[in-house]
């Protein structure tokens, strides 16, 4: 790998979310330890994407065991091979089905979270549909409609809604295909107004159809709700296979939310929406989509609240019977991902030493043996074979890093407690007459 | 129409006479009859298929002149009227006393401490025809024959006909061969009635798993089985001497449940070391003696490890309280109490072989407070199981005693905690060693999965080995904060760079991106849809493309979306401008 060829602006974005304790939407890729056959396994799933099938995989592991950073990674991947990908966190005001528009509100994040290579960072729609006027137009242009010719706009409008035509077959695809051709018309006569109008209803930030029907001045236009926004999910995927990306890439994480609902009926409803994407993707009804779903153990393995107390669910997600102890496959839906293992933590703090010595154009003071150190200290404190996470290592270890940054003089064996002292938590540490102590660093 | 049971007369074939002769040490057991015999001569054919007989066949009479009626029994118990099973008849209001002591036992069980035999007080012989079929028919093997529906209230011999007698003594070949197949309840009741008629004159172990293994195997199919053999099951075992038949032990809670001789099954359980005894005895007390049915529980039922749970801290609470002599089995619960019954009430039963019981028993588990600290302990469990898993509510129990409730919370926790920690243990981390050595392999192969992750951003054709430089395309030099855009190595090579790229896609593009460096830098106040739209771009769309140029060369886009329309991104400005050219002309 030559890493010199890391761009800056991705490697501050980078050590900028790592110090914040936050997983970092650019730039993940770099500090990818381990998980060789989780990756392989979500890459072959993008490729199967790309031909054309439907996927639905369950991302499951403890909490800071890098599933979020594991969707990053799946994101970025996606991105990078043409995808065009939206994602969000679920919350107990953004669900899968709910009362006072919680399904909607997810649907929102999505869209507002729609992301292609040119637009890594969310709000991809606009980019998205002028990819395909741009298409029409250019066919046109090589056909000797120029765009100074007077029939162009009715042209490229025309072409428009013939080619929508194809999303009257799905659900709600006759108004999908009506607003997009309105807005590719909008913007060849400069009407700023339609395509704020347009895009809003793209966004299903319409609440009610007369607010919609006003607005677009289309005549028995629906709008999106909590009932039908997975159906606009599915053409959303139907129009960028259409316009040319390889498809459309879902990440809902954070999925404990569902678990955490307490009432019955409304976890169940959720399941169950659940399970209508899972039949949806695998069974071929939604072509180009893949929906990657991440959560905790309990989210997917408790009997009682979990989605394994959906027996649907459990008959399609449960491991097969034979499976020896100790082995796990990430070939099936679920992608259990167990903690980074110790010397995989010392791999981690020692390429993000790299990096930050690349980002600083600075060598970094610090030995292997005294990263080994560090680590040592962290992993024997009390209670941390359960309440640490690879999270609150990087922070600390990009604090120590910082640290000998801006005082060339401190030696990392001055800042990092011994292994003796670490390990009786509460205990004040010896006093020295170094200036900087491990106190300085925030843990 | 009687047919079976009676002197077995030929009509034999002899020149012109015809003889009746009483044939029935010639009759083999096995033989099967093709029609039942007729009414009004009691002939029947066998061999072939024709009424009349050929040379050398025989017309069988069987069962001597035809009985028309059976003649009524000439007496009457009382335990024939009553409708419920193993009461006593001899302490009943009619004052009829027990017979003759046959036999006095003295048990070395916990529970059952003595049974007395007695003969039956009175004397009937309407089953006595019965008791003779059976000893003639034990040892009839049956051949295969199809089922033939039959059904009696009290199924004898004597009520079947050629097929359906064909059929049973093919089943009960079966059935002592260890294979039960599907067959009518009269037939098993049949099958039944004639083993417990034969106690006598056979081998009562192997008789006592036979009614065992009967039970076993059709109790599924006929739930009724469970009314009557925990009854006559107990009565076969105590009058005859014989242990509880091992196959019985599977399903002894739900037999504990419906038989009036509770302590007789317990001891069973009470009496089997391991898990087993245990888990019986355990399942058996919450079965008979519990006012709160656990498979009522909305949570238990819908998640069968709850169910789970909550019966293994009941069976860990009784383990403990057997082993200390506390709770249930304190000295203080026991009670004596003399159980008078009469054996095999309900069925079909020969006046040599029924007999009447009268059972000492001492039991802890006769008293009110067993069913009351049954139920408390359940209901103790199930909550134990709902905290573990964060169910609000809560059965009420009140009363339990302070040991027992010590006991009960020192086996919920031990119980409730493993069941979230098995599957949490497929999330741990794997077990390994730590050393630098290893993570210097594992930081190593992981710059193999970052090359696969960023492969498509930098494009299969600029990406370079660790010692190439790519050819034409913008790198971005580590610590020297600029973009620099290399040479060509290779004069045949193809022109990868960000501009050369855009020139051929659309050379408007390049033209709306070096108006927006222009803007940047304070040098032009157009902005870059203002340009797009005059070029006739879509400003999207065009953003689109140089920002998928500008990824596939640096990894980066070039240009973000912001307040006031897309800008250059501040980080590459400089870069940009000197890539462009700008910088001459400023």
């Amino acid at each position: 790998m030559n890493t010199e060829r890391i761009p800056k602006r991705i490697l501050g974005t980078l050590f900028s979310s790592l110090s914040s304790g936050v997983v970092p939407r650019t730039g993940a890729p770099y500090i990818a330890i381990g998980r060789n056959a989780e990756i392989a396994s979500l890459t072959r799933d993008l490729d199967r994407t790309a031909e054309g099938e439907g996927v639905t995989r369950f991302i499951i592991g403890r909490y800071g065991s890098g599933k979020s950073f594991l969707i990053q990674l799946a994101r970025g991947y996606a991105i990078d091979r043409g995808f065009v990908t939206a994602d969000c966190d679920l919350s107990p005001e953004r669900k899968l089905v709910g009362s006072s528009g919680s399904g909607l509100n997810t649907y929102r994040e999505l869209v507002r979270n729609l992301s292609c290579k040119s637009s890594p960072d969310g709000g991809a729609l606009p980019s998205v549909i002028g990819r395909w006027y741009t298409s029409v137009a250019s066919s046109l242009a090589e056909e000797g409609i120029t765009p100074d010719s007077p029939l162009f706009s009715d042209e490229v409008s025309r072409r428009i809604v013939r080619e929508a035509r194809i999303f009257e077959n799905n659900v709600g695809g006759f108004d999908f295909a009506l607003v997009v051709s309105q807005y590719c018309r909008a913007w060849g006569e400069g009407d700023d107004g339609m395509m704020s109008a347009c895009l809003k209803w793209l966004r299903g930030e319409y609440n009610t159809k007369t607010e919609a029907r006003e607005a677009l001045g289309i005549r028995s236009v629906s709008v999106i709700d909590d009932s039908n926004w997975y159906d606009h999910i599915k053409l959303l995927s139907a129009l960028v296979r259409k316009i040319g990306y390889s498809g459309l890439c879902i990440f809902i994480d954070e999925c404990v939310n569902l678990y955490k609902i307490v009432n019955r009926v409304s976890r169940e409803s959720n399941y169950e929406k659940i399970l209508s994407m899972f039949n949806d993707t695998m069974q071929g009804g939604a072509e180009g989509l893949m929906i990657v779903f991440g959560g905790t153990p309990q989210f997917l393995e408790d009997n009682r609240r979990g989605l394994f107390s959906y027996e649907a669910l459990r008959s399609r997600l449960s491991d097969p019977r034979i499976v020896p102890e100790g082995m796990q496959s990430a070939m099936g839906p679920i992608i259990r991902l167990r903690r980074l293992s110790d010397s995989e933590l010392l791999a981690l703090i020692m390429r993000l030493s790299t990096l930050h010595g690349m980002y600083y154009g600075w060598d970094p003071r610090i030995t292997d043996g005294e990263k080994k150190d560090f680590l040592t200290v962290l992993l024997d404190r009390a209670g941390a074979d359960s309440m640490i996470t690879p999270r609150e290592i990087i922070r600390d270890f990009i604090g120590v890093l910082d640290l000998l940054y801006q005082n060339p003089e401190a030696k990392a064996s001055d800042l990092l407690p011994t292994v003796g002292e670490s390990a009786a938590p509460g205990r004040e540490a010896p006093p020295s007459n170094r200036k900087i102590t491990v106190d300085d660093i925030e843990f | 129409m009687p047919w079976l049971g009676g002197v077995i007369v030929a009509v034999r074939n002899d020149g012109d006479f015809r003889a009746f002769v009483d044939i029935s040490s010639e009759i083999d057991g096995s033989k099967h009859y093709r029609k039942p015999p007729d009414p009004d001569t009691g002939t029947a054919l066998i061999e072939n298929g024709s009424d009349e007989p050929g040379d050398g066949e025989k017309i069988v009479r069987i069962g001597g002149p035809v009985e028309k009626k059976e003649s009524k029994a000439t007496f009457a118990t009382s335990s024939y009227k009553r409708s419920g099973a193993g009461f006593s008849a001899f302490s009943s209001k009619r004052g009829n006393t027990p017979g003759k002591l046959v036999e006095k036992k003295t048990c070395d069980g916990p529970f059952v401490l003595e049974i007395s035999i007695y003969d039956w007080g009175g004397s009937y012989s309407f089953y006595e025809k019965f008791l003779r079929d059976a000893e003639r028919f034990r040892n009839v093997e049956g051949r295969e024959a199809p089922h033939v529906p039959f059904f009696s209230y009290i199924p004898q011999y004597s009520q079947m006909n050629a097929a359906q007698s064909d059929y049973y003594f093919w089943l009960r070949t079966c059935v002592r061969n260890g294979t039960y197949p599907m067959s009518d309840i009269s037939y098993i009741l049949l099958l039944i009635y004639e083993t417990i008629n034969l106690c006598g004159s056979s081998d009562c172990v192997r008789d006592s798993e036979l009614l065992g293994r009967i039970w076993s195997a059709y109790r599924s199919v006929y739930p009724i089985l469970d009314k009557y053999l925990s009854e006559w099951m107990a009565d076969y075992c105590m009058t005859n001497g014989v242990r509880l038949p091992d196959c019985v032990f599977g399903f002894l809670p739900r037999v504990v449940e419906r038989t009036t001789v509770k302590e007789f099954y317990l001891e069973e359980a009470f009496g089997r070391a391991g898990s087993d005894g245990s888990k019986c005895l355990s399942e058996c007390l919450a079965d008979a003696y519990s006012d709160y049915d656990l498979s009522r529980s909305r949570y238990l039922r819908e998640d069968p490890a709850l169910a789970a749970q909550t019966k293994e801290i009941f069976r860990s609470v009784i383990d403990k309280m057997q082993v200390a002599g506390r709770g249930l089995f304190s000295r203080d619960r026991f009670r004596r109490v003399t159980l008078n019954r009469d054996a095999y009430c309900g069925s079909l039963c020969s006046c040599s072989v029924k007999k009447r019981l009268v059972v000492t028993i001492d039991s802890p588990f006769r008293s009110p407070e067993t069913r009351k600290t049954v139920t408390e302990l359940l209901r103790f469990a199930e909550n134990a199981v709902r905290k573990a898993r964060g169910i609000r509510s809560r059965l009420s129990v009140t009363g339990l005693d302070p040991s027992v409730l010590n006991m009960a919370e020192k086996a919920g926790e031990t119980v409730c905690r493993p069941l979230e920690e098995e599957y949490l243990a497929r999330y741990d981390a794997p077990d390994g060693s730590f050393s630098i050595d290893e993570a210097i392999i594992v930081e190593n192969t992981s710059w193999e999965n970052t090359e696969i992750l960023t492969e498509g951003s930098a494009g299969e054709d600029t990406v370079s080995s660790d010692n190439e430089e790519p050819d034409g395309a913008l790198i971005w030099n580590g610590g020297t904060d600029e973009i620099t855009e290399t040479k060509q190595a290779d004069g045949d090579a193809e022109d990868l760079s960000p501009v050369t790229v855009l020139l051929r896609t659309d050379e408007r593009l390049l033209e709306v991106l070096r108006s927006s460096a222009e803007s940047y830098c304070g040098s032009g106040n157009t902005t870059f849809e203002t340009r797009c739209r005059e070029l006739g771009l879509f400003p999207d769309s065009a953003a689109g493309v140089i920002n998928d140029v500008f990824a596939d060369a640096t990894g980066d886009v070039i240009l973000e979306p912001g307040d006031g329309g897309y800008g250059i991104v501040a980080d590459y400005a400089d870069d940009l401008r000197k890539l462009l050219g700008l910088d001459k002309r400023l």
